[in-house]
């Protein structure tokens, strides 16, 4: 008996220490993903159409930092925010650590837009500017620079009814440019809201989520994150040339339904279409007919083999871009006396359709993973001097194949080696003078991928890639150009640490 | 004296240990919270709630909780219901988290610990060896 509290103790103890900590669902988690990536080009001429995509140097560099944010205040609510933090080419994800460097009429892009914000700096024209009389200016403000003025004033007397505010700006940043600055690397990356959104769900066959979404088209573009590619570079037509919008803000539904084994997928969404290119204006919806919808359907079994998914997505949306012109009459008797007005100015009008198919089949350790895209855009208002191009179409086809084989090594270490090729082309780019595309003496790419993916512990991943890639010149009755050979070739050997936590 | 009460209490907990921590492979039962009006689940409903794609059971949040990934009765368990290794397993958990469609459920050391959390949450769905199954939840069977 006296040694029975004893015994108790111990067993309390024991019972409090073996079952650890009964906790109810974590109703908040942070978790995320990063990637560290080397990079060196093997082919790649300074008289390249391709140098401005990629540095000769040996890079190395952080990738992505993206972090979850992932919020379940109930049973059928839950909220997400992916922050991404890109040091590299591509905001998406499966950035190749690229740095390069982009030139902005000969003048590095951050002494031009320092030139531009020079010029917002104020709105009230100074005593100087009486000489201007009345001009339409693009853009906001103005500054008291005796360069702009100088500009202003000789645009105006020669009888100009709109002023290229930038065009001075730049030729005032060029003249002090120094070599070291005209060299300063152009980093793309920067922190980036990759998904927020809150969901309501209802069942297992309907769920209503709002706010911002990847779009869920095809396969490439919903996975996104480096810890589960197989691969270290993107396809280009879900990141460089995005068929579908990447991402987008507006409401969606989504839901699964089941025969049995089989699992057929849907997801509908209504958005304010298109934020990743030229041409598209973000959150503005001029009328009804601005929005954008689309989907995608899927059939999914891993019975008849170890897994086969085929889907197939499609989208329609509006590409609009526009900005505030600022009309400002300065009185020349009084220049105390100032006008002003503002308007929107349509510069691109177009709409776009988007249609994909995808297929992911898994068996033996064998997977294979394509997709096959087509979009169509049509262009409805190039803007002043373009209407030759009023209604016509410029269309894009695009598709890969990616293969690879599952070694399991031990427990614990997995060796993919895998071949990758994708094709890129569009017709008639032409069409669309307001895209960047119209401008680029191109009409196809292709780029091959081989490599090998070492998986550590299910979540932790080294790859190690060889990229070499192709690109078809545009005929040159178009688009004048002196591109031939290695001109228009790269090859990059890259290699990519990359953890989910 | 002191030898006898060093016996006692080295017998006690080694009782009271095997009591909260033992499994045995391949041996599991299906458990629930004992509210739960389902009195079986089919293999492919059973599959989906540890995968994350049903995520209600008997008109309730699902919360599957697994056993360690390294106890035998995981490793028995996830092969069979879901038809991954348990690898594949943390693999397609990882994946979905990536694709932002959730995390992988809650992990638990022993049975002890699993039963008190289905015994507590309305739609928790469990395994346990077949000899841990006590009063304190819902044994239910798979179709």
């Amino acid at each position: 008996m006296k040694n029975m509290w004893k015994v108790g103790i111990a067993v309390l103890l024991v019972l409090l220490i073996t079952s650890g900590a009964w906790a109810q669902e974590d109703k908040f988690k942070v978790y995320g993903f990063m990637d560290v990536n080397y990079i060196k080009y093997t082919i790649l001429k300074d008289e390249s159409f391709v140098r401005q995509f990629g540095s000769k140097d040996h890079s190395f560099s952080l990738g992505n930092v993206n972090a979850y944010f992932d919020f379940k205040p109930g049973d059928n609510v839950r909220g997400l925010v992916e922050l991404g933090f890109n040091d590299g080419a591509y905001n998406h994800s499966g950035s190749n650590g690229t740095k390069f460097v982009t030139l902005y009429n000969g003048v590095d892009l951050q002494t031009a837009i320092a030139g531009l914000q020079a010029q917002a700096a104020g709105l009230r024209t100074q005593a100087a500017a009486a000489t201007a009389g009345a001009a339409t200016f693009a853009g906001f403000g103005l500054t008291d620079s005796a360069a702009y003025y100088t500009g202003l004033a000789a645009q105006a007397n020669a009888g100009a009814d709109q002023y290229d505010g930038a065009a001075v700006g730049l030729a005032a940043g060029a003249a002090g440019l120094s070599d070291s600055e005209a060299k300063d690397t152009r980093r793309t990356g920067g922190v980036t809201i990759e998904r927020a959104w809150l969901e309501l769900y209802l069942n297992d066959h309907f769920t209503l989520r709002s706010g911002k979404f990847i779009t869920p088209a095809g396969i490439w573009n919903v996975d996104h994150g480096s810890p589960i590619i197989t691969t270290i570079g993107q396809p280009n037509q879900t990141d460089f040339f995005p068929i579908f919008p990447i991402a987008q803000t507006g409401v969606m539904v989504y839901g699964a339904h089941w025969v049995g084994d089989h699992e057929l997928g849907y997801t509908g969404y209504i958005s304010t279409g298109r934020e990743d290119e030229p041409g598209s204006e973000i959150g503005a919806i001029e009328k009804v007919t601005d929005f954008a919808v689309g989907g995608h359907v899927s059939f999914k079994n891993e019975e008849i083999i170890d897994k086969l998914e085929i889907g197939a997505s499609g989208y329609g949306g509006t590409l609009r871009d526009k900005y505030m012109e600022m009309e400002i009459t300065v009185d020349f008797a009084d220049p105390n006396k100032v006008a002003i007005m503002h308007n929107d100015v349509v510069q691109y009008e177009g709409r776009e359709i988007a249609l994909g198919a995808d297929l992911k089949v898994s068996h033996m350790n064998i997977n294979l993973q394509s997709e096959l895209n087509y979009r169509a855009v049509t262009n409805e208002f190039g803007g002043p001097g373009t209407e030759a191009f009023d209604g016509k179409e410029t269309t894009y086809l695009a598709y890969y194949a990616l293969v690879s084989y599952d070694l399991r090594l031990t427990d614990n270490i997995s060796l993919t080696p895998y071949a990758f090729y994708e094709h890129i082309g569009w017709e008639d780019p032409e069409n669309q003078p307001y895209s960047t595309l119209a401008s680029y003496p191109l009409i196809a790419w292709d780029q091959y991928m081989f490599g090998l993916n070492f998986g550590l512990f299910s979540n932790l991943h080294w790859k190690v890639e060889y990229v070499y890639g192709t690109i078809d010149e545009q005929d040159p009755a178009i688009t004048a150009n002196n591109y031939s050979g290695d001109d228009l070739t790269f090859a990059r050997f890259q290699t990519q640490l990359t953890m989910a936590f | 004296m002191k030898m006898k009460i060093s016996n006692v209490i080295k017998k006690t907990i080694l009782i009271a240990l095997i009591a909260a921590g033992v499994t045995f492979a391949g041996d599991y039962v299906v458990i629930v919270n004992p509210s739960n009006g389902l009195s079986s689940l089919s293999k492919g409903e059973l599959k989906r709630v540890f995968t994350g794609k049903m995520k209600q059971v008997d008109g309730k949040k699902a919360v599957p909780i697994n056993f360690a990934y390294d106890n035998a009765t995981a490793q028995a368990f996830i092969p069979e219901v879901t038809g991954k290794d348990v690898n594949k397993y943390k693999k397609y958990w990882v994946e979905q988290m990536i694709k932002g469609k959730g995390t992988a459920p809650m992990i638990k050391a022993n049975s002890a610990a699993i039963k008190a959390l289905v015994s507590q949450i309305p739609g928790a769905v469990g395994y346990v060896p077949a000899a841990d199954v006590d009063a304190t939840v819902k044994k239910i069977d798979i179709n």
